[in-house]
């Protein structure tokens, strides 16, 4: 199988509002690793959702991982593909071992406690996100960035194909997200993971991706290499705001400079 | 509490045969010594060796009535704990499903019109039927576009017992006053003597809902994620949370309709054990079982000889106890950071 995500006029509507997704055709190579961007309300979130399985779409076909991502294979789908989305507090004393742990729960049938192989791929996750130490920790009292660590070891213990990531950066300083994204390649790399993030930083977007997707009003404006997609024109139109876009000699990838809206000229 | 006290950070296997085990002695030991308590204090050895009045005390009398307290106990403690977790509330209460609500008002309507004589047999039965209607009927109130919300689930429950409880004073304001005090004993909650078959009855529905609601242990664990993560992690959010709403509702029902409502023991319980044994829900429900059966049969005992010969009805224990205990927990965890 040569496409992890095939999306063909994929519409959604919310209820209350006229966002969502209008028309979403997309595809996502098996191994890539492909960045969604786009402004507040483009339909990010909501087409991530639509992968994880989350919403059905009101038309169109989805297929993630060879099928669609309904309720009749949940937990099957649940050893293929990772969800990160935002972490909120638990309101119960879990410690951070558990909380990852739980990422087993799709290998582990029924009541049973985990195997040592369970043990071994927790930890794993636990040491590749940084957050061994934290193990014997109570999840609640950790700070948002530590959550979210543990958010994502708990998706890597999951040992998915697919990795769906909504705004995984969004509360870790620059050296975490380094540390992240880092991984994330390297999983991609070495074990061929694909990987579909949501994000709003263009750099990371350009630095770490080979596929970029900008989304515009639930729509598809551009999909591409990064230097494709995301161009002074582009990011103009879409966004609404200026932006210095360049390339930059140290990474080789592109440069994209927020500029502020009462720039004298 | 910011890290879990416990040698490991996870459940262990040995920690799970272990804590299970010392429950299982404590509750035990707990109805053996409850039995032998009371306004006559009993003798093990005479209880077990002739047959005589304190063989038949023990037989007749205190021990159907400590099966009831443990079974009692036990069922509110463990459906407590699946419930909080289920609505992603840890201060949820097993009342908070309308259960014990329904059954109070159909209760109340059967004391304030049968003739007493029939209150017995009848009472009981219409508190089960009132558990039963009155859980579906917030079930029902708690659907939002098909699916079960915690936050809906919460405010339904707590308006429907509010408005059976203005329901219940309607009642109590109307009717003479030898009725008022069977109707006020009702709501105190009291734990009485029942024939072995029906606390037969009684042991066997809990013993079915905690069954199934051990069963959804882990799916509990994955719903403390959140909705979200929890169906990420191959949780059928509407199914799990069906199973949980049905077997709360039947251990509760049960058990309300022979003893009236007994407050804070479902949310005492399972907080203080989530405390010492960690969250891990494979443990906490069969933990709060015990750790439920043992706290009533405790109560009760106090209940019985706290103004020998006189009783106490065992709600105003449970009340008395836990409502202070919980505000100082809860004072604790508030000075300590958030760690509910």
């Amino acid at each position: 199988m040569s496409n992890a995500i095939e999306l063909r006029a994929v519409e959604y509507r919310y209820r209350s509002s006229d966002t969502g997704l209008k028309g979403v055709d997309l595809v996502v190579p098996t191994g890539s690793m492909t960045a969604v961007i786009g402004p507040n309300g483009s339909g990010k979130t909501t087409l991530l959702r639509v992968l994880a399985g989350l919403v059905t779409p009101s038309g169109g076909d989805v297929s993630v991982c060879g099928g669609p991502p309904d309720s009749a294979r949940r937990r099957s789908f649940a050893r293929q593909v990772a969800v990160v989305g935002t972490q909120s507090l638990l309101g119960f004393p879990y410690t951070v071992l558990e909380v990852v742990l739980m990422g087993r729960a799709p290998h582990i049938e029924g009541f049973r406690l985990e195997s040592e192989a369970d043990l071994e791929a927790a930890a794993e996750a636990m040491e590749s996100t940084e957050v061994a130490a934290l193990s014997h920790r109570i999840f609640d009292t950790l700070s948002s960035g530590e959550r979210q660590r543990v958010a994502v070891a708990r998706a890597l213990a999951q040992e998915p194909r697919l990795m769906l990531l909504d705004e995984p950066a969004a509360f870790l300083d620059i050296k975490q997200q380094t540390v992240l994204y880092d991984l994330l390649a390297a999983l991609n790399e070495e074990r061929g993971m694909t990987v579909v993030s949501v994000l709003h930083d263009l750099n990371l977007a350009s630095l770490y991706f080979d596929q970029v997707v900008l989304l515009d009003q639930g729509s598809v404006y551009a999909a591409g290499a990064p230097e494709d997609v995301i161009t002074y024109a582009s990011v103009r139109e879409v966004y609404q705001t200026d932006v210095y876009v360049d390339m930059n000699d140290l990474t080789g990838k592109l440069n994209v400079l927020p500029l502020p809206r009462s720039r004298k000229t | 509490m910011t890290s879990r006290t416990p040698s490991a950070a996870r459940l262990t296997r040995t920690e799970l045969r272990t804590s299970l085990l010392l429950l299982m002695v404590a509750t035990f030991v707990t109805c053996i010594a409850g039995a032998l308590t009371g306004a006559v204090t009993l003798d093990l050895g005479q209880v077990w060796s002739v047959a005589g009045t304190d063989r038949t005390i023990f037989l007749q009398v205190r021990l159907p009535r400590v099966l009831l307290a443990a079974t009692v106990g036990g069922a509110l403690a463990v459906a407590g704990a699946a419930l909080q977790p289920t609505l992603r509330n840890p201060l949820a209460s097993p009342d908070i499903i309308g259960v014990s609500g329904g059954a109070a008002l159909a209760a109340v309507f059967a004391l304030a019109v049968l003739p007493s004589g029939l209150g017995q047999y009848f009472v009981p039965m219409a508190a089960f039927v009132g558990a039963a209607s009155s859980s579906a009927l917030v079930y029902r109130l708690s659907l939002v576009h098909g699916r079960l919300e915690p936050y809906t689930q919460i405010l339904v429950g707590v308006i429907f017992n509010t408005f059976a409880a203005s329901l219940i004073l309607l009642v109590s304001a109307v009717v003479d006053m030898s009725r008022t005090q069977s109707i006020v004993f009702w709501l105190m909650g009291g734990i009485a003597v029942h024939p072995y078959p029906v606390l037969a009855l009684v042991a066997a529905l809990v013993g079915i809902g905690t069954a199934v609601l051990v069963r959804e242990a882990r799916t509990l664990d994955l719903l403390s994620l959140g909705d979200e993560t929890a169906e990420h992690l191959g949780v059928d959010l509407g199914q799990s949370r069906r199973r949980v709403f049905a077997a709360a509702s039947l251990m509760v029902g049960a058990v309300v309709a022979l003893t009236g409502v007994i407050t804070f023991v479902g949310l005492i319980v399972p907080h203080l054990l989530r405390r010492i044994l960690g969250s891990d829900n494979r443990l906490l429900l069969p933990a709060s079982l015990f750790g439920g059966a043992t706290f009533l049969v405790l109560c009760d005992a106090i209940a019985r000889t706290a103004i020998r010969p006189a009783e106490l009805p065992v709600g105003a224990i449970t009340a008395m106890a836990g409502g202070p205990f919980f505000i100082y927990l809860l004072r604790r965890s508030a000075s300590a950071g958030r760690d509910l």
